[in-house]
């Protein structure tokens, strides 16, 4: 980027466009410059897939995969360079990122593959110009920056799509990461999972609250096994969600305090005596059954799998 | 002996991300359980008064060594509006803004040395540091 930004007269449209003859001729040389590229496309295709396979991306396909891709690729960058449409371009990218991020591909691969093929391009036009060189330089100056606006737009369209699936697997876990399990008449479990932030508390109060009164449960079995972190704030919503279920005529049970985290809330003095813990969720699913009477016995003769 | 991670702190999500590389650093370092999880408590109660009171700043999580024994040090700053009276707010049961105001008293027991440094207006430096208590490991 600061490279970028340093170099502005590369990034930006050709330098001499206000000159009416020039931009006319930049229009042709573009044409010509295609040509090129798609009279030699198997040669600087296979040249530009050893590049590839020297600098170790896309190491994750199969070489089928690598040729299909790689042809594609090819054929739309140049269809861009020929076009200069922005639709078609961000099109370009937006579908080279659906294909590619599924398969594990890094960004620095996508960004260094397109990279890998300008340069092949541009080495290619320095060896079909090398005699004339004010020619080679038009010719550049056309080449140039349709080509890093293909680089650019492909870093930034990739990097676009897998925030989409960062948010959109977000948005899942959220759902899913906060059931309200009921197992027996009138007993609910509420597993929590994960890091609880202020969101996902909140959300976690309101079901189960949701959950008692539909349930019509009088006792909650909270555990926080997969709870990785306790600080004062998480133990805040715990308190206030205890409180809010004895108010909905519900008691808690938590359980799966681990020896960190309860000595973690001792040094930071957050005082759990209002609230009945055991140590795990088998300890707290017996004291729960106690307390609404339930007596389970096993079967004599069965055997514990 | 490992560089210091800085991590910018804006919102929940960095606070994870501070928790995380704080614990990874200390684990790294050699430090025994629970030390680990006391530090990034610690971490979590002051990046959480960085989100809720200044809106955004920075931790910095820097490993220490000296003759004998290692230590992790974290430093946090903000340019919220401070904290008006630095003695009442290392006292437990004073909150800001209706938590169980034990974050500052909280975050102090957990570690091993601490200080702050604020002023009304201009911001806040929270240093703290926890030393690796198995001598030369």
């Amino acid at each position: 980027m600061s490279e970028m930004s340093q170099n502005p007269s590369r990034a930006d449209g050709p330098r001499t466009t206000d000159d009416p003859t020039v931009a006319a001729e930049q229009e042709q040389l573009l044409p010509q410059l295609v040509a090129h590229l798609r009279e030699h496309r198997s040669k600087l295709r296979e040249e530009w897939v050893g590049r590839i396979r020297d600098a170790h991306l896309l190491e994750a396909m199969t070489q089928q995969e690598m040729a299909a891709e790689t042809t594609s690729v090819y054929d739309n960058y140049v269809e861009v360079l020929e076009t200069g449409s922005v639709e078609a371009l961000q099109h370009y990218a937006r579908d080279l990122s659906e294909r590619i991020i599924p398969r594990g591909v890094e960004t620095h691969e996508v960004v260094g593959i397109v990279l890998l093929l300008r340069d092949v391009l541009a080495r290619s036009l320095f060896e079909k110009y090398q005699r004339d060189f004010s020619l080679l330089n038009r010719i550049l100056d056309a080449y140039e920056p349709a080509a890093n606006r293909i680089a650019n737009t492909v870093a930034v369209s990739f990097v676009d799509e897998r925030e989409r699936v960062i948010r959109q697997q977000q948005d899942a876990i959220r759902e899913l990461s906060t059931p309200v399990l009921p197992v027996r008449e009138r007993l609910l479990i509420l597993p929590i999972i994960g890091v609880l932030d202020s969101e996902r508390a909140r959300q976690l109060t309101e079901q189960l609250l949701a959950g008692i009164r539909t349930h019509r449960a009088k006792v909650v079995v909270i555990d926080i096994t997969g709870a990785p972190d306790v600080d004062t704030t998480v133990a805040n919503h715990l308190v206030q969600t205890v409180d809010a279920s004895r108010l909905m005529g519900a008691s808690v049970i938590i359980t799966g305090l681990s020896p960190t985290i309860a000595q973690t809330l001792v040094d930071l003095g957050v005082d759990l005596s209002k609230i009945h813990t055991m140590g795990d969720l088998q300890g707290g699913l017996e004291e729960a059954e106690r307390q609404l009477g339930y007596h389970v016995t096993r079967k004599d003769g069965a055997t514990t799998t | 002996m490992a560089d210091e991670v800085r991590v910018v702190i804006a919102d929940d999500a960095d606070l994870v991300t501070a928790r995380a590389e704080a614990r990874a650093m200390a684990e790294r370092l050699g430090f025994p359980r629970p030390d680990p999880t006391l530090i990034a408590t610690a971490i979590s109660e002051i990046a959480r008064n960085i989100v809720v009171h200044s809106g955004g700043g920075e931790i910095v999580l820097k490993p220490l060594e000296d003759a004998n024994r290692y230590g992790l040090m974290v430093i946090a700053t903000d340019a919220g509006p401070g904290i008006r009276d630095v003695e009442a707010a290392l006292r437990d049961d004073y909150s800001g803004r209706g938590g169980l105001g034990l974050g500052l008293p909280g975050a102090r027991r957990l570690m091993d040395e601490f200080a702050v440094v604020s002023q009304t207006g201009r911001g806040t430096t929270i240093t703290m540091t926890m030393w690796c208590k198995e001598g030369q490991r």
